[in-house]
């Protein structure tokens, strides 16, 4: 881990007080075990004291039955829980790196030896071999120690084998190996460094386990009998349990202290190395609904758009971060078109899609915008648009009139149950009454529309090709008839050929049905096949949006020529390709400017303090541009080479 | 027909873990210093008995036949005699497991289903103020030694308030029969099923809440919401299924884990299964029931474990060979 | 391939798989074996660019990686300045990656987080020892200024995981290029790039074989990219090369249907006009189950029944140019025919 990484923990680690406290037990713990010889403290073995005495100024833990001071022999406690603890998780650790590396590795038949064998030893019940060592070979520490080593370095060895295989395939590995790098040079390099963390965060929680282990082998009367440890004050504590019950209260706080301290720091360390683990997921946010305007009509408008957004705005909240992934997004949508937007990963398309079906995550948050579907609104303010008393009207739309195809690379479909259990439930979620045979039919009806075998509908998920799989998505999509569809990225990762037949057949589909749609892709190419109209995103706005053909033919906004002119072409001249220097912005709070002019060739200084204005440059045509007019003007780099 | 491989497979799985136990046993009892007839019949064992133990395990042939013989033994079903009792070993672990079984399944049901109810909720709202102190919690819970938190159950419940009995399985002279049998027993095993459940349960809130919530971020989640299904319906019927595989596989390699606490809890309490048994063998230095046990608890773990791989494989449709 | 010797040359390149890798299978011998590339032929001119195009499972990064000796080839040969490469091993082999490197796909993996910028670059030079500690910074921080990476210390001492995507592929190349190769092996350089950092990485690579005068292996699904960095195109399909020849003749007048659909699949935008798709008849086919006869003739419109029967022949287009199909004079000529012949 380098500096900067490190940096990055520790802040993450000291920003969580548990951590922190967890932290302060477990030195307080080891400065105690280090320091305990030189304080002034009774002798833990003395029988000095009146026996039973309950707590009090002179024995803060009182005394046990031999009249010894419970404090000093808690104190003294720590040092043999600590020894116990570090000593069986090093040895633990240790063995699991080396066996763990070596199996994963060299793979092949050695590692699927391997693997098999900690598989094995990770079934044998610890405790009980454990319990069988001492009992065989007589109660010692460090032999306590060996054998709870002896039973845990398997669960180390699997952890470290599983992050060797991830890290073999990593490309620095794979560099450093067609340089010429032998394997035990790029093993100690770049695998076992780059490994560790978990299995170290996972050391403390082996350390909590030791200290429990020992603990119970001492209960058990199998606890070293010339030490003062926890376990063997509470066994002998419970003879006495009703007389001194203080003689089992504090070795048993002591203990759950100790290991809770060190199974907390060890949850911390996870979550400051991966902080996502904390806050991902999670159920959607109830918003409260707004009624609907008072002068809307009570039915829908056939004349009206099919879909008229303004201002639509989308915030990330990442711990104290607020990113506007969508930041002002209107457009107008007649019904029966289609839109192309268009834009480079982490412009905010994909969010744009999910905030006008409002199926955001958890995380994020409508803070602005109007929606309107076919003239009645259903969202206002960033809030779902209700009738009194009655669920927001984006409920009663989604997938029965406004359904969404996903990208189904990324696990869109549920992988564990059939396509014909998702489709059918979904088709009778709308349609009640339909028996499950009426769904089916509807099922293979789409099939047979889209080109899908009808005997895939018993099939899983990962059963079918990347193709079919998308395929069967669109189906999905398609089966309630809607009127409106967003595809987002619906080819991508697919072989070209895939690509090219699965956006014939969207294409051919929503022409067919004539449904409208909105395509959401990173590739200018793809749109503009399929949409009447396009709009460039970035920075979570639409800079510019045009009819298809103007915006190749005239664009009027210095990112959209940039991205035109950076396409190789398969006919045209070849010629020298644009490129822009600098990375996308990510917009966090309000900005002066324009967003693109740090990376833009032709920024004044105009550009930099000034937000520019949504010109028109053609009545259908719109660029964020200060110079949207001159830029319109401007020859394009193809006539140029 | 996937299924029946799998499961074929996963039984061939079982024939090395046997053997490394059994072979395991063997070395370390020949490892360990004295006289193996000593440590298997006592020390202060009358020669008659001595010699029919060094008979029976052929302690005079070769080392590599008495290792066949004890393979041949242990897989017969044959674990020897306990020196105390001179019973089977066999017969005197068998006589324990009802009662451990009865234990240890009252508490991880009772643990499964209030972890996953309570992880599942809280994972609605990962990252808020009541995650983290449920988070927190449930750590703490699964750092309670077990036979302590024992102790002040009983401490409190039985010896301060009085409404429980602290130990055994049974009233002295209580009911022997019906449902009055029944309810005494249920009484006396609420104090240990609680304690068990109690350190358990924190490890499955914990898995469930990441899980649900893990799952609650993937695409077909947002699929889901976006067909129209109400939260409800997603959490239940397109959620759970996906969220379960995981505690699945940590409720399999747990039962190693479990069996420990039962021992332990077992002991604070009296309860006559396995876990007092053991005990009462470590006191009395009765080597063949604590060999006896650890070979028995290693079976039951390794068929647990076949158990949840195969639950898991019933669940997740992606799982082949 | 005209005039002087090739500097890298393959002839009848076979790499095969094991499917199955568990236990069990490996012990009985049982493991289905994948056959990933199919008996290739190949020849690289010094100083030029062969783009190998593909789609996934195609077998275009298996030839790559062969060509680096990080797979070793079932059977074949690789000759490189005509020595036999392919089974090279220990200091042998070390001295042929001094000359032979690789770019990678993936440029978010590409450098070890733990190691500065600089440190990553002159890892090759410390794995051969080359030159002085001080040289080598030297020559990693010359090579990055050389990918444009300016201030070239400033970024020296940077981590990976303050750099961008685009960045983390510049140093990339930098790393391959530091001990100044013959030939690179580039694994779809810029397919995880943002289109506008894209072009930048792309012009970055031309101007560096303008320069230094190395030898690109350009692997890419993309036509367009390969006709934009390479002179020479193999099209592979399912372990196979189906077509190859020089660049613009193989766009312009494909020989085998397989590039036509290529070819056709770019959306070409700036037409505007709409095409007409053809369906195809199969959808994708995996390497572990090639189809008799020609490999392509399940998804292949017009599929005779000689094609499901027997491989197709290497048939010349040219001086220097081939397609392997039954029908390549026809589909040069006129395309792809609607329906079987």
């Amino acid at each position: 881990m380098n500096r900067a990484r490190v940096e990055v923990v520790v802040r993450h680690l000291i920003r969580n007080p548990v951590t922190v406290v967890a932290g302060l037990v477990v030195l307080a713990a080891v400065v105690i075990a280090a320091a305990v010889p030189w304080l002034a403290l009774p002798d833990p073995e003395a029988m000095d004291f009146v026996p039973y005495s309950p707590p009090s100024a002179e024995h803060w833990f009182g005394t046990d039955n031999y009249g010894r001071d419970l404090f000093s022999r808690i104190l003294w406690g720590t040092r043999v829980a600590l020894v116990v603890a570090i000593g069986s998780s090093a040895l633990s650790t240790l063995l699991g790196i080396v066996l763990g590396s070596l199996s994963g590795y060299h793979g092949g038949l050695s590692d699927a030896i391997m693997s098999r064998t900690f598989d094995v030893f990770l079934l044998i019940p610890t405790f009980f071999l454990v319990l069988l060592i001492v009992a065989l070979f007589g109660a010692s520490l460090g032999l306590t120690m060996v054998a709870i080593a002896m039973t845990t370095w398997p669960r180390s060895a699997r952890i470290m084998r599983s992050q060797v295989l991830t890290l073999k395939t990593r490309t620095y590995v794979q560099a450093a190996l067609a340089a010429g790098a032998s394997a035990p040079q790029v093993l100690m390099r770049h695998v076992v460094p780059n490994g560790l963390a978990p299995i170290v965060t996972d050391g403390t929680i082996l350390m909590g386990l030791a200290i429990l282990t020992e603990a119970g082998l001492s209960f058990l009367g199998l606890g070293d009998q010339n030490t003062v440890s926890w376990g063997r004050m509470i066994f002998e504590g419970q003879r006495h349990l009703r007389l001194a019950p203080w003689m089992s209260i504090f070795p048993g706080l002591s203990m759950l202290l100790l290991v809770g301290a060190l199974n907390l720091l060890g949850d911390g360390l996870n979550h400051a190395l991966n902080p996502q683990l904390r806050t991902r997921g999670g159920a959607p946010r109830h918003v409260p609904p707004v009624p609907p305007p008072a002068d809307e009509p009570t039915v829908e408008d056939p004349a009206a758009p099919m879909l008229d957004v303004r201002g639509l705005r989308l915030v990330y909240r990442i711990g104290r971060r607020e990113i506007r992934a969508v930041d002002g997004v209107s457009f107008v949508l007649p019904r029966g078109g289609s839109l192309g937007i268009v834009g480079e990963s982490g412009c905010g398309k994909s969010s744009l899609g999910a905030a006008l079906l409002q199926v955001i995550p958890a995380n994020a948050e409508l803070t602005a915008g109007e929606v309107r579907f076919g003239g009645r609104a259903i969202l206002l303010g960033g809030r779902p648009v209700a009738e009194r008393g009655r669920r927001p009207r984006i409920r009663d739309l989604r997938w029965a009139r406004f359904s969404i195809i996903f990208q189904s690379a990324m696990n869109a479909l549920n992988p564990v149950f059939t396509v014909r259990r998702q489709l059918v439930s979904a088709y009778r979620r709308h349609r009640p009454d339909a028996t499950p045979e009426a769904a089916a039919a509807r099922v293979f009806e789409v099939f047979d529309l889209i080109g899908i075998p009808r005997q895939r509908i018993d099939s899983y998920p990962h059963e079918l090709s990347g193709g079919m799989r998308q395929r069967v998505m669109i189906a999905l999509a398609l089966l309630l008839e809607p009127d409106m569809v967003i595809a987002d990225e619906p080819t991508t990762a697919l072989d070209v050929l895939i690509q090219d037949q699965i956006l014939g057949e969207i294409d051919a589909l929503r022409r067919r049905l004539g449904v409208t749609l909105i395509l959401i892709s990173h590739d200018m190419g793809t749109v503009a096949e399929t949409c009447d109209r396009v709009a460039v995103m970035y920075a979570g706005q639409i800079v510019e949006i045009a009819p298809t053909a103007t915006i190749f033919e005239r664009p009027a906004h210095p990112y959209t020529r940039a991205l035109i002119g950076a396409l190789p072409s398969l006919t045209g001249a070849r010629r020298a390709l644009a490129s822009l220097p600098g990375e996308p912005f990510v917009a966090a709070g309000d900005v002066a400017g324009c967003r693109f002019a740090p990376r833009c060739g032709h920024a004044t200084d105009l550009c930099r303090a000034t937000t520019p204005p949504s010109v028109a440059v053609a009545p259908d045509h719109a660029s964020l541009c200060h110079f949207a007019d001159a830029m319109v003007a401007a020859p394009l780099p193809e006539a140029t080479a | 027909m996937r299924l029946r491989r799998y499961v074929l497979f996963r039984v061939l799985q079982l024939v090395p873990v046997a053997l490394v136990v059994i072979v395991l046993n063997f070395l370390l009892i020949h490892l360990a210093p004295g006289d193996v007839a000593i440590l298997l019949a006592g020390e202060d064992a009358d020669p008659t008995y001595m010699a029919s133990v060094r008979a029976a395990y052929g302690l005079d042939l070769p080392f590599h036949e008495q290792l066949l013989r004890y393979l041949g033994q242990v897989l017969t079903g044959d674990l020897g005699l306990s020196y105390r009792s001179r019973q089977p070993v066999m017969d005197e672990l068998m006589a324990r497991v009802p009662a451990t079984l009865m234990l240890v399944g009252t508490a991880l049901v009772i643990a499964v289903t209030v972890g996953v109810l309570v992880g599942t909720l809280i994972a609605r709202r990962p990252g808020s103020a009541v995650d983290s102190v449920v988070s927190v919690l449930s750590i703490s819970l699964f750092s309670i030694p077990v036979f302590w938190l024992g102790l002040m159950l009983i401490l409190w419940f039985a010896v301060h308030l009085r409404w429980l009995p602290s130990s055994g399985m049974g009233s002295v002279g209580g009911p022997r029969e019906g449902m009055a049998m029944v309810m005494d027993v249920a009484r006396h095993m609420i104090l240990p099923a609680v304690t068990l459940a109690t350190v358990w349960v924190g490890q499955y809130v914990r898995l469930a809440r990441t899980s649900v919530s893990e799952v609650l971020a993937e695409n077909y989640i947002v699929t889901a919401r976006a067909v129209g299904y109400g939260e409800g319906t997603v959490l239940l019927s397109h959620a759970l299924r996906n969220a379960l595989l995981p505690v699945v596989t940590v409720l399999g390699l747990q039962i190693g884990l479990a069996l420990t606490g039962a021992v332990l809890t077992e002991t604070v309490f009296s309860w006559p299964g396995l876990g007092r048994l053991i005990y009462e063998a470590i006191l009395a230095r009765d080597t063949p029931i604590i060999m006896g046990a650890f070979i028995i608890m290693s079976f039951t773990v390794a068929l647990a474990s076949l158990a949840t791989d195969l639950l898991y494989a019933a669940l997740d449709p992606r799982v082949s060979l | 391939m005209t005039g002087s010797a090739p500097l890298l040359s393959i002839r009848g390149l076979t790499v095969e798989f094991r499917l199955r890798s568990g236990l069990f299978s490996r012990l009985i011998g049982g493991a289905d074996v994948v056959r990933a590339v199919d008996g290739i032929d190949l020849d690289l001119a010094a100083g030029a660019t062969l783009a190998v195009v593909g789609e996934s499972g195609s077998g275009k990064t298996t030839t790559g990686r062969v060509v680096t000796l990080q797979e070793r080839p079932t059977a074949g040969s690789v000759r490189f300045e005509g020595t036999e490469v392919a089974t090279l091993a220990g200091s042998a082999a070390k001295r042929y990656r001094r000359a032979v490197q690789m770019i990678f796909q993936n440029p978010y993996e590409a450098l070890d987080p733990r190691l500065t910028v600089g440190a990553s670059v002159a890892e090759p030079l410390d794995i051969h020892a080359m030159g002085s500690a001080a040289e080598r910074r030297e020559r990693a921080e010359a090579m990055l200024a050389a990918v444009e990476l300016r201030p070239a210390a400033a970024f020296a001492d940077r981590h990976p995981a303050d750099l961008s995507g685009g960045q983390l592929q510049r140093v990339a190349i930098a790393r391959a290029l530091v001990m100044e190769p013959r030939l690179v092996v580039a694994d779809e350089p810029v397919s995880m790039l943002d289109v506008s950092v894209r072009s930048g990485v792309m012009n970055l690579m031309l101007d560096l074989q303008q320069r230094l005068g190395v030898t690109y292996l350009y692997i890419t699904h993309d036509l367009a990219v390969a006709r934009h960095m390479s002179s020479r195109i193999a099209v592979m399909y399912l372990g196979a090369i189906v077509e190859e020849g020089p660049t613009d003749a193989l766009i312009r007048r494909a020989g085998h249907p397989y590039t036509r659909l290529l070819v056709a699949a770019v959306p070409e935008h700036r037409a505007g006009a709409r095409r007409a798709r053809i369906r195809l008849p199969g959808d994708a086919q995996s390497v572990k189950a090639i189809p008799d006869g020609c490999r392509f003739h399940p998804r292949c419109p017009m599929a005779a029944e000689i094609c499901t029967r027997e491989a197709p022949p290497k048939v010349a287009l040219g001086p220097d140019r081939w397609a392997a199909c039954h029908f390549a004079g026809e589909v040069t000529e006129g395309g792809i025919r609607h329906g079987p012949a």
